[in-house]
C-alpha cells in the first residue's frame, strides 16, 4: 500500500472514532402519560409571569425509580381576581416508561404562585423533602414516607414571603445537616404593577415589552440554618449574604469552589453581577465574585444570568462553572485556572456564538454519550412574546443548543443531529437531568413557561459507551450526601463532580452522579471526599451499574 | 448633483498672468493642466513660483493639479498659501474645504465652506457640502439648518437627502418621508435603503437592519459608510466573524476611518486574533491618540499577550481619564492579579463592585408604576 494510502486511511479511522455517535432524544412525554400544561399569561405583560418554572428528578417514594415534580405557572390578572391557581404535578414513576399523576393525593398540587423547586432530606429520615419557591410564601413538604406530603413551612420556619427563585441545600457547617440558601429575584407588588412598555427599561429592541428586572427593587436573599429539629433559623445577616445591592437573584448553587472542604454559594443574578460567597468555616461568608472571575463576562459586562451548571468539562480535575444567559449576550463559560480563578473562556470554548440569539434558562454539563466528556444542553426560551416576527429571525419560542464536547476544551453545536425534539420550538424554563428509565443515560426533563413539558429520553446514549451511576449516602455527613466530590479514575484520566441539591435554572436533578466510561469495563478508582472531610476510596468497579456507597 | 461636485469640482484659476516675465510659462502650464497633464503642470507651477514665489494665481492653480493628483495634503497647503497671498479670492476656500471634506477633516472642511459662503451665500453646493460635514462631526441641528433650504433648488440629490435624513434619524426626527423620497427616483433607491438599514439600527432592530443594508449594497456596493453600518448591525447581534468582514471591507474604501478601524481592533481583540487587533489598534491610536476606549482595547490586547506591566499602564491611562467605569477597573483587577499585585487588584475589584452597585442603583428610579 502507498503510503499516502496508509495516511488516508489513518485518518478516515480516527475521524471515524471520534464521530459524533448516534444518540438522538426523543420527547416522550405525551407517551408517558405527562399531560400536565404550564398556565401562564400568553402576553406576558408583568416579570412575574416569564420567570417560574421548575422541575424536578426523585424518587419519593424510595422504589428506586426516578419521579418528576412540575410547578406551574399563574398570571397577575388571575391573583388580582383571586382566580383558582393551576395545579404543580407530582408524576410517579410505574416503571414501564409510564406515569401517574399523584400530586394531589401526595398533598403537593398548591404550593401557590411556584416558580422553582429544591428537593432534600432536610432531617436525615431517609426520605427526600420537597422545597418550592414562590412568589409569595414558599412552601416546604414533608415527606412522611407514605407516599405524602405535610406542609411544615410555618413550623419549619422557611415560608419567605417574597419572589423567591432559586433555592439550593448545603451544609455549610458541616454539622450535618442541610441548610437552605433561597436566591429572591424583584421586590414586585400586584398593587402597583410596573406600566407595561412605558419607559426605557420596558422596551426591548424598540418594542413595548415588560419591565425588568433591571430598574425595579431587588428582593434580598435569605440563607436558613437547620436546627437538626426540623425548625431552620434565619441567619442571613449574621452569615453576610443578605444581598446588599439588591441583585435580581435566579440559579443558585452550593460548591466547594475554593477546594477547602467548605460548600460556597454561587447565585446567579439577572441584568446585575453574580455572587460568589466565599465560606469563612465560621458561619460567615465573603462575597468575592469580582475576584474570582464570575461576577461579570470577560469584558466586565453583567449579563442576564438565569441557570447554572457546574461540571470538569476539560477534565484538568477542576469544576468549571457555566452560565446562561439573556439574549443579545453570550452564554458564559468560566473556566477554573490552576490559581482557582476563573476565566471567561465562552468564545476560546466555541459556545459563545451560537448562544446570542437565545435566552438560556435550563443548562447541564454532561455525557449524553457515555464517552466521559461532559457535553452541554441549554433550553431555551424567550420572555417576551412580542418579538415573534417582529424583525427577521426573531423568536419567541427558541429551539434548545446542544453542545457535543469535543476533547480539546471545545465544543460542537449538534442539536440538529440529534433528534428532532431538540430543534422544536418551546418556551423552556427549568430542566433536570436523571436516568428515569434506568439504562444508563441521562435524560431530560424540560419544564414550559406556556404549555406541556419534554420528557427527553435519551436514545443510544448507553450504547454509546459503559457507565456508572453513583448513589451516595451520607451517615454522619447529610443523608443525600450533597457537597461530597467524587474523583473516578480510568486509566490517566480522572473526572470529578460533586453532588448538589439545587440545578440548573430553579430544578433539581436526580443525586446519582452519572459518570460515562467510554470502552473501560473497570474503574481503576473511585475517590470519595465525604462533606465532612472525611475521605473513602474504592477500586476496580465494574462499569455498567448503580453502585450505592454508604458513608 | 453634489457627487459631481466632488468628483470634478475645483476651480480652475485662469487669471491673466500679471509677471510679464513668468507668462509664457504660467499659459503652458495652464495648458497642460488643460490637457489633462497635472504632473507636468505641477511641476511647470513649482518652477514659476521659485521664480515668482508671490504669483498668486500659479499658487492656486498648483493646489488644483495637486488636488488632481491626489495629493490633497500639499494641495491644501498650496490653496493656504494662495489665500494668505490673496485673501479676496474666496473662491479658493470653496476648494479647500472640498479637499478637507475628502480627506474627512470635517472641522476644517466647515471653517471654509463657512468662509466661502460668507463671500457667496447663494452657493447651494457650497451649503449642501456644509450640511454634510456638520453631519459627519454629529452637528445634526446645525445641519438640518443648511440642508433643508437647499432641497428646493436641489430635490434629488440622493446624498443631501441621505445626510438629511441622517440628521433627522440622530435628532429624533422622522425619517420616512426622506426614505420615501429616496425611494422615488432611481439614483436614490440605494441611499432610501441604506437610510431605512439606519433607522432600523437606531432601534435595535439589527436583523431588519441587515436585510435593508444589504439590499443598499447589491444596489450600490460603493455607498459611502454601507459597510460599517453592517458591521455595527453584526457585533451588536454578536455575529463577530460577519461583523470583522464588514469592517475589513469598509476599511479597503475608508482606511483612516477612526471608527472602523477601532471596530476592527475591538472584534479581532475578541475572537483572540490578537496580531490584527494589534495592527488595527496601532492605526486607530496614531489618529486618536487620547481615545480613552480604543487604549482600553490596546490594554487587552497586551494583557493577552503577556505583557501586562505595559497592559496595567494602559488601562490605568483609560480609568484616569474615564474613573467611573466599572468595566475598566474590572480589567484593571485581572491584570494586576497576573501581575501578583494582590492589594492592588483587590482594589479594583472593589470599586468595579461599587460601581456596578451604584449603576444598578441609578437604574431603580426609571420604571413607572
Amino acid at each position: 500500500m502507498k503510503l499516502n494510502s496508509v495516511l488516508l486511511a489513518l485518518l478516515f479511522s480516527i475521524q471515524a472514532a471520534f464521530a459524533a455517535p448516534t444518540v438522538t432524544f426523543t420527547d416522550v412525554a405525551k407517551a408517558s402519560g405527562i399531560n400536565f400544561e404550564n398556565h401562564s399569561s400568553k402576553e406576558k405583560r408583568y416579570i412575574v409571569e416569564s420567570m417560574g418554572g421548575g422541575a424536578a428528578f426523585f424518587d419519593f417514594d424510595n422504589d428506586g425509580k426516578l419521579d418528576i415534580y412540575l410547578v406551574n405557572s399563574y398570571t397577575v390578572e388571575d391573583a388580582q381576581k383571586h382566580n383558582p391557581q393551576p395545579p404543580a404535578a407530582l408524576y410517579r414513576n410505574l416503571g414501564n416508561g409510564k406515569f401517574e399523576e399523584v400530586a394531589a393525593k401526595a398533598g403537593v398540587a398548591n404550593p401557590g404562585w411556584a416558580m422553582g423547586v429544591s428537593v432534600a432530606d432536610y432531617d436525615n429520615d431517609g426520605w427526600d423533602d420537597l422545597y418550592v419557591t414562590c412568589f409569595g410564601a414558599n412552601k416546604l413538604y414533608h415527606n412522611k414516607g407514605n407516599g405524602t406530603f405535610e406542609d411544615v413551612t410555618a413550623k419549619a420556619g422557611v415560608g419567605d414571603k417574597r419572589f423567591s427563585t432559586g433555592a439550593a441545600w448545603g451544609d455549610y457547617d458541616r454539622d450535618g445537616w442541610l441548610d437552605l440558601y433561597v436566591s429572591n429575584y424583584v421586590d414586585f407588588n400586584l398593587e402597583a404593577v410596573p406600566e407595561f412598555g412605558k419607559g426605557e427599561l420596558c422596551t426591548f429592541r424598540g418594542l413595548q415589552v415588560q419591565c425588568g428586572p433591571r430598574g425595579l427593587p431587588g428582593a434580598g436573599d435569605v440563607l436558613y440554618h437547620n436546627n437538626g429539629d426540623g425548625t431552620f433559623t434565619d441567619v442571613t445577616k449574621k452569615a453576610g449574604v443578605e444581598d446588599k445591592n439588591g441583585y435580581y437573584g435566579l440559579g443558585v448553587k452550593w460548591t466547594d469552589f475554593d477546594d477547602d472542604g467548605w460548600l460556597d454559594i454561587f447565585v446567579a443574578n439577572d441584568a446585575t453581577p453574580n455572587y460568589a460567597y466565599r465560606n469563612n468555616h465560621d458561619g460567615t461568608f465573603t462575597e468575592i465574585g469580582f475576584a474570582l472571575g464570575v461576577a461579570v463576562d470577560e469584558n466586565g459586562a453583567e449579563q442576564g444570568c438565569m441557570g447554572v451548571t457546574i461540571g470538569d468539562y476539560d477534565r484538568d480535575g477542576k469544576l468549571d462553572l457555566f452560565v446562561s444567559n439573556f439574549a443579545d449576550q453570550y452564554n458564559t463559560l468560566y473556566h477554573k485556572g490552576k490559581d482557582g480563578s476563573f476565566t471567561d473562556f465562552s468564545t476560546a470554548s466555541k459556545t459563545a456564538n451560537a448562544s446570542m440569539p437565545f435566552v438560556g434558562w435550563g443548562t447541564r454539563l454532561f455525557d449524553y454519550d457515555n464517552d466521559g466528556w461532559l457535553d452541554l444542553l441549554v433550553a431555551n426560551g424567550h420572555v417576551y412574546p412580542q418579538i415573534e416576527g417582529a424583525f427577521p429571525g426573531a423568536q419567541y419560542a427558541q429551539r434548545k443548543l446542544f453542545y457535543r464536547n469535543l476533547r480539546n476544551g471545545t465544543f460542537e453545536e449538534i442539536a440538529a443531529n440529534s433528534g428532532a425534539a431538540l430543534m422544536q420550538r418551546r418556551v423552556s424554563r427549568g430542566a433536570a437531568w436523571g436516568d428515569y428509565d434506568e439504562d444508563g443515560d441521562l435524560d431530560v426533563i424540560v419544564n414550559e413557561i406556556d404549555g406541556a413539558p419534554s420528557l427527553l429520553r435519551n436514545d443510544g446514549g448507553n450504547q454509546a459507551g459503559n457507565w456508572l451511576l453513583l448513589k451516595l449516602q451520607g451517615t454522619k455527613s447529610n443523608r443525600n450526601a450533597v457537597g461530597a466530590r467524587v474523583t473516578l479514575k480510568v486509566g490517566d484520566l480522572a473526572q470529578v463532580q460533586e453532588v448538589y441539591a439545587g440545578d440548573s435554572y430553579l430544578s433539581h436533578s436526580d443525586w446519582r452522579l452519572h459518570f460515562g466510561l467510554g470502552s473501560a469495563k473497570i474503574v481503576d478508582e473511585i475517590e470519595i471526599k465525604w462533606p465532612n472531610g472525611k475521605v473513602e476510596k474504592k477500586t476496580k468497579i465494574a462499569a455498567n451499574q448503580i453502585l450505592k456507597i454508604i458513608e | 448633483m453634489i457627487w459631481m461636485v466632488l468628483i470634478s469640482f475645483l476651480f480652475l484659476f485662469i487669471f491673466p498672468p500679471q509677471q510679464v516675465d513668468v507668462s509664457a510659462q504660467f499659459s503652458q502650464a495652464v495648458a497642460l493642466q488643460q490637457q489633462g497633464k497635472f504632473q507636468e503642470a505641477a511641476t511647470e507651477y513649482k518652477n514659476i513660483l521659485t521664480r515668482k514665489p508671490d504669483y498668486v494665481e500659479a499658487q492656486a492653480n498648483l493646489g488644483v493639479v495637486l488636488a488632481r493628483l491626489g495629493k490633497n495634503e500639499e494641495a491644501i497647503s498650496a490653496y493656504e498659501t494662495a489665500l494668505n497671498l490673496a485673501p479676496q479670492l474666496t473662491q479658493i476656500w470653496l476648494n479647500v474645504g472640498i479637499l478637507h471634506y475628502r480627506v474627512s477633516q470635517f472641522e476644517k472642511a466647515i471653517n471654509a465652506f463657512d468662509k466661502f459662503l460668507a463671500a457667496h451665500p447663494n452657493h447651494i453646493q457650497a451649503r449642501q457640502l456644509l450640511g454634510l460635514s456638520l453631519v459627519e462631526i454629529g452637528y445634526n441641528t446645525a445641519a438640518i439648518e443648511q440642508l433643508e433650504p437647499t432641497l428646493t433648488a436641489a430635490p434629488n440629490d440622493p446624498a443631501v437627502l441621505y445626510s438629511l435624513g441622517l440628521a433627522y434619524l440622530r435628532t429624533n426626527k422622522p425619517t420616512q418621508n426622506i426614505i420615501e423620497q429616496l425611494n422615488s427616483f432611481p439614483a436614490g433607491v440605494a441611499s432610501s435603503h441604506q437610510l431605512a438599514g439606519l433607522a432600523k439600527l437606531a432601534k435595535f432592530e439589527f436583523e431588519s437592519a441587515i436585510a435593508e443594508l444589504k439590499q443598499a449594497q447589491k444596489l450600490n456596493p460603493e455607498l459611502l459608510r454601507l459597510n460599517y453600518s453592517l458591521g455595527l448591525c453584526f457585533y451588536k447581534l454578536g455575529l463577530n466573524k460577519d461583523g470583522l468582514e464588514a469592517f475589513e471591507a469598509e476599511y479597503l474604501r475608508s482606511p483612516k476611518d477612526f471608527t472602523t478601524l477601532y471596530y476592527l481592533a475591538l472584534l479581532h481583540e475578541a475572537e483572540g486574533n490578537i496580531e490584527a487587533a494589534k495592527k488595527y489598534v496601532d492605526q486607530a491610536l496614531a489618529m486618536q491618540p487620547t481615545s480613552i476606549e480604543t487604549i482600553t482595547i490596546l490594554g487587552k490586547i497586551l494583557a493577552r499577550q503577556g505583557n501586562n506591566r505595559e497592559a496595567a499602564l494602559a488601562i490605568e491611562k483609560a480609568i484616569a481619564q474615564d474613573p467611573k467605569d466599572s468595566m475598566k477597573h474590572y480589567l484593571l483587577g485581572k491584570i494586576y492579579r497576573e501581575l501578583g499585585r494582590r492589594e492592588d487588584s483587590n482594589r479594583e475589584f472593589n470599586e468595579a463592585r461599587r460601581l456596578k452597585a451604584e449603576e444598578a442603583k441609578t437604574d431603580r428610579d426609571k420604571i413607572i408604576k
